[in-house]
């Protein structure tokens, strides 16, 4: 999901916090990096403290490399440890989006 | 839209007892509130997972559910304002279309647990209609206990995606609380379907 997205499903989160749901997050972030739109930027720049707040561990990444490494780690803690865990990919990573051309 | 019936005729409790009765290998997942303690109030199940919270995700639960165990029917019981809180989760089940999927909305057109205000669902929202536009094999009114003993066939059945909105007489029966422990719910659970804890 985008990280607008997070912000619509905080309250849903206590499900995976109180029965101990493994859960695997994977977050496009806008309102991060060159945002045009700054409509974005309030959710995107509390994407990663929202998630904290509610329990959910998180990773970033800003570098292509990275990701595939992260990726493993998050979901290895999910599934094997029943968390919930995010890897954040960021704004950077996936691009600048081109409004007008 | 018209006169609009705020609410319908059929007891709860007794809807509910009637689609549990000697349940085989019903799987059933209930909403916060009123459907909790009335899946509770038929008696506690190791195949039951009752949601205390995460209002608007009863569906969704019983959408991963289905998919899960796709030879296991499985029954989604909660209220319409719970429902109408997760609304876009028909659209997403309706594309899955899991054939062994049944969503049971005990519709009373009140938010029961906050004071009895007029929901969506009372006030001409008809949310079996809303399931029928997003594709549902079968979406229908249950008005009478002969429609309940119709839905509980189906449910065995597991003869395609259904939902049907039960309509109930909006009243508070006295709360019957089922275990409030999720882990502890969900280890019952997954042991009832053969699955040890982590």
């Amino acid at each position: 999901m985008q990280s607008s997205g997070v912000g619509n499903c905080i309250n849903t989160l206590a499900l995976a916090a109180c029965a101990r749901f493994p859960l695997l997050m994977v977050v496009t972030m806008r309102g991060d990096w060159a945002e045009f739109n700054g409509w974005q930027n309030p959710m995107g720049q509390a994407t990663e403290p929202a998630l904290r707040l509610m329990g959910v561990m998180t990773w970033r990444a800003d570098d292509p490399e990275d990701v595939a490494p992260l990726l493993h780690g998050a979901a290895s803690m999910a599934f094997n440890g029943d968390a919930a865990c995010a890897l954040l990919l960021g704004q950077r990573l996936i691009g600048e989006k081109k409004w007008v051309k | 839209m018209g006169q609009v019936a705020a609410s319908g005729t059929l007891d709860r409790r007794a809807v509910v007892k009637a689609l549990l009765a000697d349940r085989k290998d019903l799987l059933v997942v209930t909403g916060l509130g009123s459907a909790s303690y009335d899946v509770m109030a038929a008696g506690d199940h190791d195949r039951n997972y009752y949601l205390w919270a995460a209002m608007g995700s009863a569906a969704m639960v019983g959408l991963g559910l289905a998919s899960a165990q796709p030879r296991k029917p499985v029954l989604v019981l909660t209220g319409d304002g719970e429902m109408l809180m997760g609304l876009g989760s028909l659209a997403t089940i309706a594309l899955r279309k899991p054939t062994n999927l049944t969503i049971a909305v005990l519709d009373n057109g009140h938010f029961g647990e906050t004071g009895m205000q007029a929901s969506h669902a009372g006030r001409g929202i008809a949310l079996e209609r809303v399931a029928e536009a997003c594709g549902f094999s079968w979406s229908g009114a249950v008005e009478d206990m002969a429609g309940v003993g119709a839905l509980r066939k189906r449910i065995e059945d597991r003869g395609g995606l259904a939902f049907a909105a039960i309509k109930i007489t909006a009243e508070n029966p006295p709360r019957v609380l089922p275990p409030r422990d999720g882990v502890y719910v969900k280890n019952r659970f997954r042991a009832a379907l053969g699955h040890a804890p982590i």
